[in-house]
């Protein structure tokens, strides 16, 4: 909870920041321009690390669209993910979404660099089985299987992006996210041990962290603000 | 300060202060293995409506059904408190009373999970919920239905 007041916090404090650069432009009369100009699409290359383990993967892609100062997001990945230990063998796997909107710190940019604050609505559908041996002194060791086929899991995020013009439509920048309130559904026996998009099934909070590489549509010119010194 | 350094800030803030709090420290398999294990006391039943007398009994054999293991196999034990080991490859656990004058059976039950406790452990059992599903002792009542290291009694059997 500590972290999520800090998050609250942080939220206030960059609002009043907006708040207070928004009344310097306001101040010249700023139109609001809340029709959409632009649409980024991005990859993450961050859960691509996870190919290093055999039997994981993490693939991710965000697109996010303008209304005024605000962007509108939408996530999408896939993930597998494979934990092999001496008596156990599980697999994981399925989809995950988020939404939610964002507010960019940064309006004034000429190159469209962004640096964004925001809250997504995170859920997910994935499958899960384990095989595995009991070793018990009392009872007869077996072999076991157990998989839970409808699994649903879905939970609320925090969070904190750059993402910086490189050249020509393209951008690189990197998220991090505050996971919480993370609801599970659909398991009896196997608790499941990672919810696709969330991480660690059993923690309450997690910390997740994104590099994207973005491609910027822009379908028609906006006016860029004036930033007031 | 500026509004400039209040977002350098505040980026410091989350990767250097937010972080470390959200760490934990990831368990010892071994050591963190959740408690399986029921515990049975047995009291006289001439007592039972009046005071709880503990009853000390010497069983020839007291074993887990359909299989080979016992839990005592000396004709000399003479105790009142036991600890059995329960199935996991079931939700209920049989165990076998055999004295000189009768054999009585004892079948519990409970629910399970299996959970992780590190990337790096294989998953274990962790019980809870017991009762009795079966039994053919006189009276029997339960004490406690959870089952971890600070239970000292979950069943009482009245013999």
């Amino acid at each position: 909870m500590k972290i999520l007041g800090f998050f609250i916090s942080l939220y206030l404090l960059l609002v009043g920041s907006v708040y207070a650069q928004n009344t310097k432009l306001d101040s010249i009369k700023r139109e609001r321009d809340w029709r959409p100009s632009q649409v980024f699409l991005s990859a993450d290359i961050f859960g691509l690390t996870r190919l290093k383990d055999q039997g994981n993967l993490l693939i991710e892609f965000q697109a996010k669209v303008d209304f005024d100062i605000y962007f509108l997001a939408l996530d999408a990945g896939y993930m597998k993910s494979n934990l092999n230990h001496e008596l156990s063998n599980y697999d994981a796997s399925g989809f995950f979404y988020r939404v939610g909107p964002q507010v960019d710190f940064m309006p004034y940019n000429r190159h469209w660099s962004n640096m964004y604050f925001g809250f997504m609505y995170g859920w997910s559908t994935f499958s899960d089985d384990i095989t595995y041996q009991t070793v018990e002194s009392t009872w007869p060791s077996s072999n076991r299987g157990i998989s839970n086929s409808k699994l649903k899991a879905q939970w609320v995020e925090a969070n904190f992006g750059l993402s910086a013009h490189i050249i020509g439509p393209l951008y690189m920048g990197y998220v991090l996210r505050f996971k919480f309130g993370r609801k599970i559904s659909g398991f009896d026996e196997l608790i499941p041990w990672e919810i696709p998009g969330y991480g660690r099934a059993d923690r309450t909070g997690r910390f997740g962290f994104n590099y994207h590489i973005t491609y910027r549509f822009g379908y028609r010119d906006k006016k860029v603000p004036v930033k007031i010194e | 300060m500026d509004q400039k350094n209040r977002l350098i800030l505040s980026v410091l803030l989350i990767l250097f202060i937010g972080t470390p709090s959200c760490i934990r420290k990831e368990p010892e398999c071994d050591q963190e293995r959740p408690h399986n294990e029921v515990n049975i006391a047995f009291y006289d039943i001439e007592e039972e409506e009046e005071e709880l007398v503990e009853r000390d009994i010497r069983f020839n054999r007291i074993e887990a059904e359909n299989t080979t293991f016992e839990f005592i196999d000396d004709r000399d034990t003479l105790k009142s408190e036991y600890s059995f080991e329960l199935d996991s490859r079931d939700t209920i656990s049989s165990y076998i009373f055999v004295t000189a004058l009768r054999t009585d059976t004892l079948q519990v039950v409970y629910n399970r999970q299996l959970e992780w406790l590190s990337e790096d452990c294989d998953p274990m059992h962790r019980f809870e919920d017991i009762g009795v599903h079966y039994h053919t002792f006189d009276s029997i009542s339960i004490v406690q239905n959870l089952i971890n290291v600070q239970v000292d009694e979950n069943i009482r059997i009245f013999y």
